[in-house]
């Protein structure tokens, strides 16, 4: 049985003003691309702050997602996102978008674990 | 049922050849009068017969002509010994306690007496009692590798010379004041780390992960010794990951101080022909883009056979594998373990850019690619990866995929920045492939042969630290030459022009002639 008090780390994809986000983007995103979906620092730390007000801890941020680690009971709470998927080798994705968060999540996403290359 | 499913384990010795119970010697024991502590064959088999009716698990293989050892439960010990058990707790090794049934170490009461009816046949018992494991030890063993196999090659020397690092170490250039970042399994603070003196930043925990000084795979602790045969005295920053990977870049590069390298022996195969990339991966492929931008130089393994993504991003420095046929240390050939393709995400980006050193694929039980003895915590997964190198617990392990090479290259970057920190992380990748060394022959997992100049098996082949470093300095020599008298005073003066010594020359000379 899973353990719902166990602590993973997901990425908050944000959005811009316009409503988009890099999920968006229909070119590349390199270093010569990414400044165009930069977000401006007092977005991104209202952002943060949003979110630890819905009770994940923020780890960091790349000014186009926020790193936050929450228990696998609180994903599921606040953004119906199964954490489980991720541990099978899917990606899990928020199902849920809380109405105060929906200015400004694009979505949530638990990569699956990478393959190392011994 | 395993052996550590067992409650207790102990030692029972049957009646000894000799007068005295092997409990009572007062002597050494020792090859001089072991023999007479051996019991009867009989009498083995006897007692053997009485345990198993008893209850108890023979471990057989075990078993020895002094000797039998036994599982079951406290229980049964209690039952069968009369025996005095309490759970009690020892460390292994540091920061690693267990628990486990003994009775206690007073001689009146660690000896185990067999019931009357078996008193003749059975001297005593002892409770096995789990060791210390002593730090492994900072030199490798010497392994008995597998008949199919091929020579393997130490770290640091054998990688340091192969890929001429070791030259560049010789020019007093070593990666000094260089900050790697490694994000992987954690590190282990294995003996060969310290015992070189190499310098360990403390192990940052990315989103999802715990226990810092832990690293039960073994491959974070492995594969950094890759980065130090090619930089000893660069800065490493180990980021332990989790499940977050996205969260891991971005822990790194929020640490202080800041690396000027990322090395990631790790990736997705999702790269694959016809594909197209999907939506959970943006984030990755925008944190990579972000640490880029920002100057830090990305070094990502290509895979073994993986289409290895962000070794495919355009930004990164992906490595691919070169295997060497020693003991011609310049027999090169394309990995048959390695990956290489066309990426279908980002068009003609080919994947990888050049390579490090790999083992080649050898079927030895499966396919692996046993060329470098590495570092690993002890009775961690890679400590008993194939072949052996004779105990599952010595913490060595044989293994050097992509994981190897792209650590290499991170080293060979930081002895580039070393030299001249105001590069690029473009400026870095075109330096390291231009100074290459062609891989003329071979052929990857992918099936794509190398050729003469560069190609998809190898990008522009073999790295070459020396090289890398020369074409490094070489701009600061071109700057000169082509620069006015007071530009060139003010380079002189400023420490920015090297000085040539013959044995400088020397050696450039030797080196191009080995290419």
């Amino acid at each position: 049985m899973a353990n719902e008090t166990e602590i993973f780390g997901a990425q908050v994809v944000l959005k811009q003003s316009d409503g988009s986000s890099i999920l968006d983007a229909t070119e590349s995103l390199t270093a010569a691309t990414i400044e165009r979906y930069r977000l401006p620092a007092e977005t991104v730390g209202e952002a943060r702050k949003a979110l630890e007000a819905l009770g994940f801890r923020v780890v960091g941020d790349d000014g186009t997602t926020l790193s936050v680690e929450g228990s696998r009971a609180h994903f599921a709470e606040v953004f119906g996102l199964e954490v489980g998927a991720a541990q099978a080798g899917v990606a899990a994705h928020a199902t849920k978008i809380p109405e105060d968060a929906q200015s400004f999540v694009a979505d949530v996403i638990v990569p699956p674990k990478p393959s190392l290359f011994p | 049922m395993s052996n550590n499913e067992y409650e207790v384990v102990a030692t029972v010795s049957p009646r000894s050849l000799g007068p005295i119970s092997l409990f009572d010697a007062e002597e050494a024991i020792t090859s001089d009068n072991v023999q007479q502590f051996n019991s009867d064959p009989s009498d083995i088999r006897d007692s053997k017969r009485a345990l198993s009716r008893a209850g108890f698990h023979v471990f057989e293989e075990a078993s020895s002509d002094t000797t039998i050892s036994i599982g079951g439960t406290a229980k049964l010990f209690k039952e069968f010994f009369g025996a005095k058990l309490t759970k009690q707790k020892t460390e292994i090794r540091p920061d690693t306690t267990i628990e486990f049934m003994a009775t206690s170490e007073d001689p009146s009461e660690a000896l185990m007496n067999a019931p009357d009816e078996f008193k003749q046949l059975i001297e005593g018992a002892v409770i096995a009692r789990p060791p210390t494991y002593f730090a492994p030890h900072p030199i490798p063993p010497l392994a008995s590798v597998h008949a199919n196999a091929y020579p393997y090659m130490m770290v640091p020397d054998g990688v340091g010379v192969v890929l001429r690092a070791s030259r560049v170490h010789r020019l007093g250039v070593t990666g000094k004041n260089v900050v790697v970042g490694m994000l992987d399994t954690g590190h282990y603070r294995h003996a060969f780390f310290s015992s070189r003196g190499y310098r360990l930043l403390s192990t940052l925990l990315a989103p999802g992960a715990s226990d810092p000084a832990d690293d039960a795979n073994g491959h974070g602790t492995g594969e950094s010794a890759n980065v130090f045969a090619c930089a000893p005295d660069c800065r490493l920053r180990m980021i332990k990951m989790g499940n977050d990977t996205v969260g891991a870049i971005n822990t790194a590069l929020n640490a202080n101080p800041k690396p000027q390298i990322l090395t990631n022996s790790w990736g997705y195969s999702a790269d694959t022909p016809g594909s197209s990339i999907p939506n959970w991966l943006k984030p990755l492929e925008a944190a990579v883009a972000n640490a880029v931008s920002q100057g830090v130089v990305v070094c990502f393994s290509a895979g073994n056979g993986h289409y290895g993504f962000p070794g495919s991003h355009p930004d990164v420095i992906s490595v691919g594998g070169v295997h060497v046929n020693l003991p011609d240390e310049n027999d090169l050939e394309a990995s048959s373990y390695a990956s290489s393709f066309n990426s279908s995400w980002y068009p003609g980006r080919q994947v990888p850019d050049l390579c490090g050193l790999t083992g080649k694929s050898v079927n030895i039980g499966g396919a692996k690619a046993p060329s470098l003895m590495l570092p690993v915590q002890a009775s961690a997964s890679l400590d008993g990866i194939a072949p052996s190198t004779g105990s599952n617990s010595d913490g060595w392990g044989l293994f050097s995929g992509t994981s190897a090479a792209c650590p290499q290259i991170a080293g060979i970057c930081a002895l580039m920045l070393e030299k001249d920190p105001t590069l690029t992380p473009a400026e870095v990748k075109d330096k390291l492939k231009k100074s290459a060394r062609d891989v003329k022959k071979g052929t990857t997992q992918m099936g794509h042969t190398a050729t003469n100049g560069p190609d998809l098996a190898t990008g522009s082949g073999l790295a070459d630290a020396k090289w890398a470093y020369i074409n490094t300095m070489g701009d600061v020599a071109a700057t000169f030459f082509s620069g006015t008298k007071e530009q060139q005073l003010a380079m002189v003066s400023s420490g920015a022009m090297p000085e040539f010594s013959k044995e400088f020359i020397s050696d450039m000379i030797d080196t191009l002639r080995s290419r």
